[in-house]
């Protein structure tokens, strides 16, 4: 279950993008867990009409997942709603998953503000709003190149179809996944409930990721001129024309489409550890470290990078001093780094990135210091007030009288507590964000300071929320 | 009896409260409070174009048909002939497009129960609006804005002592950006249209 913290941010989230009606729906499915539509038409005491409106849209913008599951005994079966916490928290991130677009395939971008602003459209959709946002003037691309700049999004996994709607999930049932998706690691972890509807939800990968086929608009014209002499071969040809052009329009016009979280949070784990590690770096190796990314292959798991030491190379040789550097340096380095050969692949460097995730939520500790007593006795103070750590006092009858000592240690809810606490300082800032947008529209003289405070508190909260994914997301 | 009227205007009385009365002060969210100097980096362009792009984001959300108000009427036949004191009031304050113009509301896509007697499909071939609207607004203001900068520019140039007038204007503008803030973040909230007017937007209905 989320913590306090995280639900209030959640619903914050909401409440400012889609009104408080939404946001109402969202956090009666945060704090009770997957509920049918009854069931939240009665805790909240709203109409059925308002609760499915809330629903749509929370769906539409993938923060509710819908599952079929039995009710009591029998064949009965309900409609149970589950809110999705980690999509809805990457609502702040948006900004962030379009600068990832816009250093690797700019020309995409438009596409993808799309899908984010709306949740989920068609192919259509876009081509539509495309077209609409056009300035007068201008030239406008060709459905051909849409279409285009759609499936590189596609191949790269930035962009995925939707998943099922209403799938069928027992709870009680401890079912083994029935989708054919690959998974790096096997989860030793019992997966949550959440996750489990997830991924009864989601699509195979070959599914998921399956481009907008390219349709030759006159393929036909080229049949006829052909004359085939044999029928059976031309009846053949057609009704396999017919096949991928259903294919083409069913993907145009009836899939529904949506940016793939999951990529963009890796893409940003890995710019992450990249940057992490330079300060770090010896001399010389900047190079390798920086070429090793931007080498690397499309990944099948999110918690490493793999790329071909001939990629890595061709970078390399591009950058300076990179010509100078022999393979057996270049394999060298990457060793150092923790870069290993992968057993699936010898051509191909494997990098771990949840070991440097893990390091950076732990940092260096150092074993002992010397502080000043009264600084000891004050943080000790403050971490005591703030819950982090519990003490216990132990009394000693040895010698000649009796002494207590207390001793000290990190209550192992310690990890719940400061992420929670996390979560309250980005409260906390969106807070004060609107606090600031409401005085805007009161209207008051100060607008440019106002102004700028605000912008001020939103690089904080976009700064802020990079230790949320460190520590909840990566 | 004697010791009545000593109780009274002690300070160390212990039950009373007389001489420390509480105060009832309002509750402010955000009080006014000193704070300390800014140390942290300054928005690096991509940070700056983050901002931009959560503003935008930000923007479209609230004037999107995907906000739902808290008292719409939510029957999609409701009695447009008859037209409410309420309905105008209403119309005046936010003019949103139908939820069905963007979604694809059939059972393939929602679950079924929540699609049950809607209309499928968009009504017909309405021009939708996108985030035309908030597009147009910041474009507006940066052209205002190259504008003014443009007239500052020729006016300068047409003066004779064209580096005295800049080294005035920048003086001026240092001494009106006296505050911290002001140091760090240059550019325009653009994407801020609190203060702007509105445009006259269509009505979208069903």
């Amino acid at each position: 279950m989320v913590s306090q913290h995280g639900i209030l941010l959640a619903v914050s989230i909401i409440s400012d993008h889609f009104g408080p009606l939404v946001s109402k729906v969202c956090g009666c499915l945060l704090r009770h867990g997957a509920l049918p539509l009854q069931e939240i038409v009665r805790r909240l005491e709203l109409s059925p009409g308002q609760v499915k409106n809330s629903l749509l849209v929370l769906i539409q913008h993938n923060c509710v997942q819908a599952f079929n599951s039995p009710r009591g005994s029998g064949d009965k079966t309900a409609t149970h709603y589950l809110a999705n916490f980690d999509n809805i928290l990457h609502r702040q991130r948006f900004s962030k998953f379009l600068s990832v677009i816009r250093a690797d395939i700019p020309e995409s971008e438009a596409l993808l503000e799309g899908l984010l602003q709306n949740g989920r459209l068609t192919f259509d959709q876009l081509v539509e709003r495309t077209i609409s946002k056009v300035p007068e003037g201008s030239i406008t691309p060709s459905r051909e190149e849409i279409r285009m700049n759609f499936n590189k999004l596609v191949f790269a996994h930035y962009v995925e179809r939707c998943p099922k709607p209403e799938p069928f999930f027992d709870p009680l049932v401890d079912e083994q996944s029935t989708s054919t998706r690959k998974r790096a690691k096997t989860v030793e972890i019992a997966l949550s409930i959440d996750k489990k509807v997830v991924n009864t939800a989601s699509l195979s990968d070959a599914e998921r990721f399956s481009e907008i086929p390219y349709i030759m608009e006159d393929a036909s014209n080229a049949n006829d001129s052909t004359h085939s002499s044999i029928a059976g071969t031309k009846r053949k040809h057609n009704a396999l024309e017919v096949d991928a052009e259903l294919n083409s329009t069913i993907a145009e016009n009836e899939v529904l489409w949506r940016a793939n979280f999951e990529k963009f949070i890796f893409c940003l784990k890995k710019k992450f550890c990249a940057d992490r590690k330079k300060p770090k770096l010896k001399v010389g190796t900047h190079p390798i470290w920086e070429a090793f990314f931007e080498a690397s292959l499309i990944e099948r798991d999110n918690n490493s990078v793999t790329s071909p030491i001939n990629g890595i190379l061709e970078r390399v040789g591009q950058k300076e001093g990179g010509t100078l550097m022999t393979l057996d340096h270049i394999t060298r380095v990457l060793e150092e780094l923790n870069c290993n050969p992968s057993s699936e692949d010898p051509d191909s460097f494997i990098l771990d990135l949840s070991r440097i995730v893990e390091a950076s939520q732990n940092e260096e500790i150092i074993d002992t210091t010397i502080l000043d007593k009264q600084i000891v006795y004050g943080t000790l103070y403050k971490l005591l007030k703030d819950d982090y750590i519990e003490t216990e006092r132990i009394l000693s009858g040895t010698g000649t009288g009796n002494l207590q000592f207390f001793v000290w240690r990190v209550k192992n809810t310690f990890r719940e507590q400061f992420i929670d606490n996390l979560y309250h300082a980005a409260l906390n800032l969106r807070q004060m964000v609107n606090y600031i947008a409401d005085l805007l529209l009161e209207g008051s003289k100060d607008d440019t300071k106002l102004r700028n405070r605000k912008n001020i508190l939103i690089l904080a909260l976009t700064r802020h929320d990079d230790s949320l994914m460190l520590f909840n997301g990566f | 009896m004697a010791s009545r009227g000593r109780g009274r205007g002690r300070g160390k009385w212990p039950g009373g409260g007389y001489d420390h009365p509480a105060r009832h002060t309002p509750h402010e969210d955000f009080p006014e409070i000193a704070l300390p100097e800014m140390t942290c980096a300054r928005a690096t362009v991509e940070e700056k174009a983050m901002i931009v792009a959560t503003l935008k984001f930000e923007d479209f959300w609230r004037n999107s048909c995907y906000h739902l108000e808290e008292d719409a009427p939510k029957k999609k036949n409701d009695d447009k002939e008859i037209e409410r004191y309420s309905d105008r009031k209403r119309k005046t304050q936010s003019k949103r497009e139908a939820l069905s113009s963007y979604l694809k509301l059939t059972p393939a896509n929602f679950p079924a129960e929540l699609v049950q007697g809607s209309k499928r499909g968009q009504a017909s071939n309405k021009k939708l609006r996108w985030d035309r609207g908030s597009d147009d607004q910041p474009f507006e203001v940066f052209e205002k804005l190259e504008e003014k900068h443009k007239e500052g520019d020729k006016k300068t140039e047409k003066d004779g002592d064209d580096e005295d007038e800049h080294e005035e204007e920048e003086v001026e503008e240092a001494e009106s950006s006296d505050d911290d803030y002001n140091q760090n973040i240059e550019f325009d909230d653009d994407d801020d249209d609190w203060n702007q007017e509105e445009e006259a937007h269509e009505d979208y209905y069903d």
